[in-house]
């Protein structure tokens, strides 16, 4: 509850002070309802999170998150309830040399919980990432690196190389981007030393007069297999221990005047716990509200 | 005859390259400044400038010429440092304020460039040049309100250019009141009929 309190603290601070015009911040408050099909443990999930962000004109800038998350189990197994901290802070590059910007990305994730078996607690994840984007935004590649510290000597490493594109009169995007994770304990990791996925994203820039009155259409699938993932987009750290097989998700933003966006999204994620030989999914709804102060 | 002719003619080209070299030699960095940028020797320009960016009296100046010497260049960054080292010469300069602006707009620093135009507004509230780099601004961080309501009432100030009616038109677009970025579009046309945005959106748009 401190952090949070500090978390706005942060934000008043900027608004109220002579640097505010330098500083432009945005605030994303989100929800979201998972229910969970064919899983001889797990009945639903409920989430609600709040990120600030506030960048220094072009310069650079910080966010810090927080997510709550509490996953109803079945009986007799007790529901985890999770607090999920997160922060990064990037600097922008404008070299003469690149006819783009090169942003330069450090995040840090704290995850803590009342998982009884205390292998999904006290999670500290690290990443890092080096991004280029070209001025026309045609083009876009990325490399991440993330070091996650699990409890009882457990530590995963994950390299996502990422590419985008955008085409058409800048109306569409793609980017790809793999997950190729290393584990270093495979009875904790579901038998896998190591796993490797692919997550495509596109997205639609509608013209203005479409009928949903939408700004874009987005839609995503992770093809492969992956395990205690980092996701630098989301700002999300999958501290599961069940192995995901595969997400595809489909949503539509809005975009309510100069200042507020809103996101409405749907998913379906495959999961495997290969140790009790459990196949199951989770449909879920999400929600985002965004404002630009 | 001939021979004095011809004696003449040497004479009197002998007496040009004379008076030619002494200008040469007594021209100022100024003077071959400007004359080696309209050569479009734009780095050269520029260098014959650097023994004046210390603190004398010109300084000021010849900073401002650095920088945009090296806009042209493509050198954004080392422009961005002589106009802000210029602004710092005079704090209430509305030229290095403009002119830090072109580099920033090139590198789609939105936000930089949007906080200069809005100081020199501010002392100068209907300077034309500001005005359109904040539309720019504005633009690029896709502020399609703001954007309309802006160009709108700079073109009631301007009202014979072009720019802030295209602004007005684009901005309509995105807001997605097509009848008014046609009207727009169609004062785009009236002051440049040969307008290829305007050309191209009056054929397919309606």
């Amino acid at each position: 509850m401190r952090k949070i309190v500090w978390l706005f603290s942060v934000f008043w601070l900027f608004q109220g002070t002579a640097y505010a015009q330098n500083w432009y911040v945005k605030t994303d408050a989100q929800t979201i309802y998972g229910k969970y099909s064919k899983s001889a443990q797990r009945n639903d999930m409920v989430g609600a999170g709040l990120f600030v962000s506030a960048d220094y004109l072009d310069h650079g800038g910080f966010t810090l998150g927080y997510n709550y998350t509490q996953v109803n189990l079945k009986a007799p197994l007790q529901s985890i309830t999770q607090n999920d901290f997160t922060g990064n802070i990037r600097l922008n590059f404008h070299p003469d040399a690149l006819p783009g910007v090169l942003t330069m990305r450090l995040d840090l994730h704290t995850i803590n919980n009342d998982d009884a078996s205390g292998l999904t607690d006290a999670v500290k994840a690290y990443g890092s990432q080096v991004s280029f984007l070209n001025y026309a935004k045609s083009l876009y590649v990325d490399v991440g690196y993330n070091y996650s510290k699990y409890q009882f000597n457990f530590n995963v490493n994950q390299i996502t190389p990422t590419l985008g594109m955008g085409f058409n009169d800048a109306s569409e995007w793609v980017q790809l981007r793999a997950y190729i994770i290393k584990l270093s304990d495979k009875k904790r990791a579901q038998g896998k030393s190591s796993t490797n996925a692919l997550e495509v994203k596109w997205t639609h820039w509608f013209a203005v007069d479409n009928f949903l009155a939408a700004d874009n259409l987005r839609a995503s699938a992770m093809l492969g297999e992956r395990i205690y993932a980092v996701d630098s987009d989301s700002a999300s750290v999958y501290n599961l221990t069940d192995l995901q097989t595969g997400a595809y998700s489909l949503g539509l933003e809005w975009k309510l005047g100069d200042h507020t966006t809103f996101m409405m999204m749907g998913g379906l994620e495959k999961y495997e716990n290969k140790t009790i030989q459990d196949k199951y999914e989770s449909r879920f709804a999400y929600m985002n509200l965004g404002y630009q102060w | 005859m001939s021979i004095l002719l011809k004696s003449c003619a040497v004479l009197a080209l002998c007496l040009l390259g004379m008076s030619l070299a002494q200008a040469k030699e007594s021209s100022t960095p100024w003077q071959t400044s400007y004359a080696l940028e309209a050569s479009g020797q734009y780095e050269q320009a520029a260098a014959v400038l650097v023994p004046l960016l210390g603190y004398g009296g010109s300084s000021e100046f010849a900073l401002l010429r650095y920088g945009w010497l090296n806009y042209l260049q493509g050198n954004y960054n080392d422009s961005i440092r002589a106009y802000t080292r210029s602004l710092t010469r005079n704090t209430r300069s509305i030229d290095a304020r403009l002119g830090i602006a072109l580099p920033l707009l090139v590198q789609q620093r939105w936000r930089e460039a949007a906080k200069y135009a809005q100081q020199v507004i501010a002392v100068s509230p209907w300077n034309y040049s500001a005005h359109e780099s904040l539309m720019r601004c504005e633009e690029g961080l896709k502020q399609w309100e703001t954007l309309a309501k802006h160009a709108r009432d700079v073109s009631s100030y301007y009202p014979s250019v072009v720019a802030p009616y295209v602004y007005l038109a684009r901005a309509d677009l995105w807001l997605g009141q097509t009848d008014k970025a046609y009207a727009a579009y169609q004062q785009v046309l009236e002051r440049q009929p040969n307008h290829l945005e305007a050309l191209r959106y009056l054929k397919i748009g309606k």
